[in-house]
Formats: C-alpha cells, sequence, structure tokens
C-alpha cells in the first residue's frame, strides 16, 4: 500500500512529555538571555539554544510523518525519532546561523569588494592593531548610508556607495572604526542571531532585546572615539546620515 | 522615456515635472555632464546654500525617475557614485511633452486629437 503505513499522526504521552520538555527549555533559554548579563558567546549559544528547543518538537513530528509516508519503522518510535530530529535540527540551526543572513547578503545585493587603496590600508593597519583578522570590504550598490559587518567564516564589511558619497574622509574612517569594534566584540554575530531569533522563534514577540544592540552600538561608538581620539567625525558622519534620512521628504510633493 | 505622474502647469520647463531642488540638481549635472554628488554640491553652493545630504537625495530620486544613470566608480577615493544624464536636455524635456500629450489623448480621446488638429493647423 502507499499510504497505508501513514494513520495520521499519533501524539501520545511520550511526544506530549517530550514536546512540553522542549518549550519548558525554549522559554528557559529566553528568561536567562533575558535575565542574566552574559558574554556575547553565551548569548550567542543561549539564542541558538532557544531556537533549537523551539523548533525540535515541530522537526519531531514532522519526520514522525515523513517515517510513516516512507514506511519506515521510525514512525512512532520516540527514541529513533530523536535521533533523526536532533542532528537535523543542529544542522538546520548552523546553516541557518552561517548561511542565511551572510548568505544573504552576500549572494542578493549587488556588491563587490573595494579597490580603494586608502582603505583597504586603514581597515588592514587598524585590524592588526586591534587584533582581529582583516576583513573583506564590499561596496554596495545602494544611495542610502548604509555600513554593517559580520562575521561566520570570514569577516566582511559592507558600505554603501552613498554613505561614501557624503562622509568626508575622517568621517567614513570613524564609521570603519565603528564597524571593526563590532567585529572585535563579535557584535555581528549576536545581531545576526537576534534577527533569526526575531525572523522564527514564535516567543521573540515576547521579549525585547533593544538595550543589547543599543549596548554594543555604544560601545562601538566608543570604541571608535576612541582610536581616533575624538568623537567630532563619528558625531558628524552619524549627522549626515539623520539629515539624508529628513531630505528624503523634501519635494516629495511634486 | 520619461512617465509623468502630476504636471504643475503654474511651473515653466522642467520644473512643471521636478521639484525646484531636483530641477537645480539636474541643471548643474547637464552643465556638468558627468560628476560626483560632492561636484554638484560644489557648483550648486556657489549659488544657494543646499545640504550635501540634500543633493545626494535628489540624485538618487532622479535615478530612481530614470532621468539620470548612475555607476560606482572604485577609484582612488573609494566605491562613490558617478551620475550623469540619461539624454540630452533637449530630449528630457521633448519627452516631458511627449507623454503629456499622449496623457491628453489618453484621457480625451477623439476630442484631444480633434482639438491638436485644429490648433495647428490653423497655424499653417
Amino acid at each position: 500500500m502507499v499510504m497505508g503505513c501513514f494513520a495520521g499522526l499519533v501524539i501520545d504521552a511520550d511526544k506530549m512529555l517530550l514536546i512540553a520538555s522542549s518549550a519548558s527549555l525554549a522559554v528557559v533559554t529566553l528568561l536567562a538571555l533575558k535575565k542574566f548579563s552574559l558574554s556575547t558567546k553565551a548569548k550567542v549559544g543561549l539564542i541558538y539554544g532557544h531556537l533549537i528547543f523551539a523548533f525540535f518538537p515541530f522537526v519531531v513530528l514532522t519526520t514522525d510523518a515523513a517515517c510513516g509516508i516512507a514506511c519506515m519503522p521510525c514512525a512512532n518510535n520516540l527514541a529513533n525519532l530523536i535521533a533523526l530530529a536532533f542532528p537535523t535540527t543542529l544542522l538546520f540551526g548552523t546553516m541557518a546561523a552561517f548561511f542565511v543572513i551572510p548568505g544573504f547578503y552576500m549572494f542578493f545585493s549587488r556588491k563587490f569588494e573595494t579597490g580603494n587603496a586608502h582603505i583597504t590600508r586603514f581597515v588592514g593597519r587598524y585590524s592588526r592593531n586591534i587584533g582581529i583578522k582583516k576583513p573583506k570590504v564590499y561596496i554596495i550598490d545602494n544611495a542610502n548610508p548604509v555600513a554593517f559587518s559580520f562575521k561566520s567564516f570570514k569577516s566582511m564589511m559592507f558600505l554603501s556607495a552613498g554613505l561614501i558619497d557624503m562622509l568626508g574622509k575622517k568621517e567614513l574612517e570613524a564609521v570603519i572604526l565603528h564597524e571593526l569594534g563590532h567585529l572585535k566584540r563579535k557584535a555581528s554575530v549576536l545581531s545576526m542571531s537576534f534577527s533569526l531569533f526575531r525572523i522564527f522563534s514564535p516567543l521573540s514577540l515576547l521579549a525585547r532585546f533593544h538595550h543589547d544592540v543599543d549596548g554594543e552600538e555604544l560601545y562601538a561608538d566608543g570604541f571608535a572615539a576612541k582610536l581616533q581620539k575624538t568623537e567630532r567625525h563619528l558625531k558628524s558622519a552619524k549627522r549626515k546620515i539623520d539629515e539624508f534620512e529628513s531630505s528624503k521628504s523634501i519635494g516629495r510633493n511634486q | 522615456m520619461v512617465k509623468l505622474k502630476r504636471m504643475r502647469l503654474d511651473k515653466k520647463g522642467m520644473q512643471t515635472f521636478l521639484s525646484p531642488l531636483e530641477t537645480d540638481v539636474l541643471t548643474a549635472l547637464y552643465k556638468l555632464e558627468k560628476a560626483r554628488t560632492r561636484e554638484i554640491h560644489r557648483l550648486l553652493g556657489q549659488r544657494r546654500k543646499v545640504a550635501l545630504t540634500s543633493v545626494a537625495v535628489m540624485l538618487d530620486r532622479l535615478h530612481q525617475k530614470g532621468i539620470v544613470r548612475r555607476a560606482i566608480e572604485d577609484g582612488r577615493g573609494g566605491g562613490h557614485y558617478i551620475y550623469s544624464p540619461r539624454t540630452s536636455r533637449h530630449e528630457f524635456e521633448e519627452s516631458i511633452v511627449d507623454d503629456a500629450v499622449n496623457k491628453l489623448i489618453n484621457s480625451f480621446g477623439p476630442v484631444a486629437a480633434n482639438y491638436f488638429y485644429k490648433r495647428f493647423s490653423k497655424k499653417e
């Protein structure tokens, strides 16, 4: 029989216990994330722990249905299901962390690695000074003033052409130092993880983590100001970015 | 080329279609033919006070409207945009007139076509 093995999803007491335990662990990791002041590494670990526990029951039930349809002995066998579902969840979690978000920026935005000698020399010099691996610097085809960076397998920094258009040399250096500050603290991994958490976790609506992201921004600002020995350039760069946003409404009704 | 959304008949020339600052930026670009945002800003700054960021926004808007083209030049100063007009000023103004006439014909059909025929045959 083609569909004969699949008699619908049976959620027995064992599966209910598994779902409840997994959901409880997802809540516990979320509370720990919110409650304690932790290192970046610990926060990232908790975010992925939370995502894995939140998704685990869905993966178990999907695997159960797939085993049933394929007439495999893993159907309705909890030990087998866990053995199959756990590595699958881990695999998808890792793929999301290391490929989905960086891949989105790498493959779906028009960008190229800059050949600008000043930027590459500046990034190289300061990366050495602060003891991090030199990131590749990409220019993205975007008129909005945008700068961001992240680290998965390699460090990458993205600067928009619009940002370079409107900032002076020192202001651009301040923005680059701000991004290097993020890379040094591995904050990009944290903000990327929070993005994944907001997109995929059903519990993300219950928790807000603005203070973590704001704290990282303040750290990166302080980092740039310390290296430049003034916060003048960073402030002026931020003012121009704000001005760009407010200029967007000029003559809109024409 | 140009698709008119709204036409301001109380204004003259390109301002019937563009905002005053967009018009100034485009006029400066016609003069320079090919320029960076800050070069256009410098030229405009000789006549009026305008922020570099406002010029950048206007150029982006003109690009979105398909009036100017841009390319990233990864030169010594680093991946900035170089803007240039898509057509000559004459061709651009002609396309505004063409679109306006087409819209009148589409909206009023034979009435508009008849009117144009009578109006221009009278002058011959």
